[in-house]
């Protein structure tokens, strides 16, 4: 279990609320920053003294109050704290659900947790913690979990319009692949066509062919 | 003359250079003229009549103030030279320009002497006279008027009325002026004695011979010639021999004043009053130099026209010049001014339209806390007033209310944060557009790899992002739609998208337009379109259309 946290948040409430789980786990050394800022001299400096962090959690949106500031963000501070102690972990808690954000701070990043603010943040961040303090896999709120699957699934493109059409103009599944390569649209194999039309069918919630073309007539996409 | 052409040409570079400062300050003008006119009158000295006339012509045209005594003093020195080169009409144009315009007094007897003069040249000798009266009446100097005097008398003379020309010479001898001119002595005493030798006057000889001894102790050319030669035709029929030594005299003499026509009538004595064998030489000559005069003349001529017609049309081309440089300037001037103003208005317009959008969405986000979240704050407060909280179902239902809460204040700030423009932009809009699909709602994106976004200002990419985004919220929130398409398609000119759900489609009149309303003001103001095709139960369909 980690030792000495350092915790990023301009939110008093908040801090509160991390404190009590922190405390819950018996960590010992808890440092506080409100701004960004600050977080840097107190790594560097723990870094000196032999004793470093042993993790990082911080928020991404910080009050803007007049004081001028180097770093604005939490992916700045990140990426900032990142360099002078590259293996530190780093559990960030916010109010951010814009799955492309979250989606950047894992890939780019490389953040080792995120803990969305809500009704049940208070037990996922004490999860969060142990799961990150023994795992080396990464932690996500349960209800962004679908950020992270693979939906380059949901795009389509012209041969699938292509596909629709025919199979609209009544021409069988199978003899699609000919009349393809009679009009030179490419690719145009059996199989090909066959994983695309499975795709349409699931994209477009058709329970078989027809129903997908009908869906697809309805929106006018053909 | 060489010396003299990169001076010129600096000066001439000088001039134009100046050409408008040069108005406003006459003085240094008048140094331009007065050096051109000492330049001419240096070439006047040494029988260079067309370099002397080329300086004259160039004072003239650089004289500004037509009624100055400089300006009519020049035009007298070019018609002078004019007659003397055999341009009898010429002079006389340039006379009858400068008498126009001149309005002083000095000048006047010249001029009319000179338009007699050339009158003489022509044989019209009754002009002549006319304009002899004229001058003598213009002078009031006692001089002038006995020089023209002689002058009369000499029409009579070559008019061949000796005795009239006798009494209005003769007097003139006696004449204090005269007498105290002794070129004007000699000269009046020539005429006289001309006139009594073809009256058969025993005198007439004495006095050629004293007006000669006079002019040889002058030393005067142009009128040493004129004693030979009225000597040489004394002598014709009385002594050969002498009017043969005058006649090559007059020969001599003339090649020294640089007078053909002199030289032509001195040439032409010798040849009938010679009996030398060098008769057929000089006939010869004459012939030759007859020849080369009259083609001589006529280039003159054309050349003196020719730098008077060049000057002329430099002039006119200068002023051209510079009418179609200011026309050009106050075209340039008015583009300008068009542009500057256009772009001002422009700019007061995009910042009104700006202004305008600023204002719509605050009252739009004013709206929504007021709709969305204040009345259920409010709610939840009255709730922990009223309800027991240690009842856990009444603290879950607080929890529950308080939950909704945070997440529509959560949904107006996702709504309303920053859009990144960068290279993020392609990414960022993709998953904007992903994240409306759940288990409900399928968003099925086509095409979009197809757009290069870096070719559309930053405005248009917000547009196309908040725009997106509306329509989106508008499906989630009233169509119950189980697809969304976003297909988008990349056409050579602009971008258009082609946004469609099978939802139940919005009734576009009712509450729910404020929404698109705002986003159809975005599209507008990047000079797009957005056109609605909604019927209730018929899905809902929008196409989107922004210039590149």
């Amino acid at each position: 279990m980690f030792q000495k946290v350092l915790i990023a948040e301009d939110l008093d409430s908040i801090n509160l609320a991390i404190d009590h789980v922190v405390k819950e786990l018996a960590i010992t050394e808890i440092h506080h920053v409100k701004y960004c800022d600050d977080a840097l001299p107190k790594i560097k400096r723990a870094l000196a003294d032999g004793k470093p962090f042993d993790l990082l959690i911080s928020d991404l949106s910080f009050k803007e109050d007049g004081r001028k500031v180097a770093l604005a963000s939490g992916e700045e501070l990140i990426t900032a704290v990142r360099e002078l102690q590259p293996d530190i972990p780093v559990l960030v808690y916010s109010v951010e659900d814009k799955n492309y954000r979250i989606k950047s701070l894992f890939e780019e990043q490389k953040i080792n947790g995120f803990v969305l603010k809500g009704r049940d943040s208070i037990l996922q961040l004490k999860n969060a913690i142990q799961f990150i303090a023994s795992s080396d896999n990464f932690f996500l709120s349960p209800e962004l979990k679908h950020i992270l699957l693979d939906k380059t699934g949901d795009r389509i493109d012209d041969l699938d319009i292509h596909i629709l059409k025919h199979l609209s103009l009544g021409v069988l599944q199978e003899e699609i692949e000919v009349v393809f390569k009679q009009k030179g649209i490419t690719p145009n194999s059996k199989s090909t066509i066959e994983k695309r039309l499975g795709k349409l069918k699931v994209l477009f919630r058709a329970n078989n062919t027809v129903h997908l073309i009908a869906i697809a007539k309805d929106l006018a996409i053909i | 003359m060489k010396t003299r052409i990169p001076y010129l040409l600096l000066w001439l570079f000088f001039v134009g250079f100046f050409y408008s400062c040069k108005e406003e300050k006459p003085a240094t003008n008048d140094a331009v003229i007065y050096d051109y006119q000492t330049k001419a009158t240096a070439f006047l000295s040494q029988y260079q009549w067309d370099s002397a006339y080329y300086y004259y012509n160039k004072a003239k045209n650089e004289t500004l103030d037509k009624k100055s005594e400089a300006y009519a003093y020049t035009l007298l020195q070019l018609a002078t030279l004019q007659q003397g080169n055999g341009d009898l009409s010429g002079c006389e144009e340039t006379i009858t320009d400068a008498l126009a315009t001149y309005t002083g007094t000095t000048y006047l007897p010249y001029f009319y002497n000179l338009m007699a003069v050339s009158y003489v040249k022509q044989k019209e000798y009754e002009h002549a006279l006319d304009f002899y009266q004229k001058a003598q009446e213009a002078t009031a100097d006692s001089l002038n008027k006995a020089i023209i005097q002689n002058n009369i008398g000499l029409v009579y003379l070559l008019n061949h009325s000796y005795e009239q020309s006798l009494s209005i010479l003769e007097p003139l001898l006696t004449h204090p002026q005269i007498q105290a001119n002794e070129l004007e002595y000699a000269r009046v005493l020539d005429n006289v004695g001309y006139a009594q030798f073809q009256l058969q006057q025993p005198q007439g000889i004495e006095n050629l011979n004293t007006s000669l001894q006079l002019r040889e102790r002058l030393q005067e050319p142009s009128s040493l010639l004129t004693s030979y030669m009225h000597l040489s035709e004394y002598h014709q029929s009385r002594d050969s021999k002498l009017a043969e030594s005058y006649a090559f005299k007059a020969y001599e003499t003339s090649k020294k004043v640089n007078s053909p026509d002199d030289r032509l009538e001195a040439l032409k004595w010798l040849t009938e009053n010679s009996s030398s064998p060098l008769v057929k030489d000089y006939s010869k000559m004459y012939f030759q130099l007859n020849d080369s005069l009259t083609t001589a003349r006529t280039t003159a001529k054309n050349q003196f026209a020719k730098i008077k017609y060049d000057s002329k049309k430099a002039t006119q081309e200068v002023i051209k010049y510079k009418n179609q440089n200011l026309f050009l300037l106050l075209l340039v001037a008015f583009i300008l001014l068009v542009v500057v103003l256009l772009y001002f208005l422009y700019q007061s317009v995009t910042k009104r339209k700006l202004l305008q959008s600023a204002y719509l969405t605050e009252t739009r986000i004013s709206k929504r806390i007021h709709d969305e979240l204040a009345n259920d704050v409010f709610h939840a407060m009255t709730f922990t007033q009223t309800k027991d909280l240690h009842d856990t179902s009444n603290k879950e239902q607080l929890l529950d209310s308080l939950e909704t809460i945070y997440k529509r204040s959560r949904d107006i700030s996702k709504e309303n944060s920053t859009i990144r423009t960068d290279d993020h932009f392609a990414v960022d809009l993709e998953q904007m557009l992903r994240s409306f699909s759940d288990a409900q709602t399928a968003v099925i994106i086509k095409s979009i790899e197809s757009i290069v976004w870096h070719k559309f200002s930053d405005e248009k990419k917000i547009a196309v992002f908040r725009v997106l985004q509306e329509l989106l919220i508008n499906t989630k929130k009233h169509g119950k739609a189980g697809v969304v398409v976003v297909d988008f398609q990349n056409q050579s000119r602009q971008l258009q998208i082609n946004y469609t759900d099978n939802g139940l489609g919005a009734d576009l009149s009712l509450q729910n337009k404020s929404g698109l309303q705002n986003a159809e003001n975005r599209i507008l103001a990047m000079k797009g379109t957005l056109t609605f095709d909604s019927q209730p139960d018929k899905g809902f369909r929008a196409q989107l259309v922004i210039p590149k």
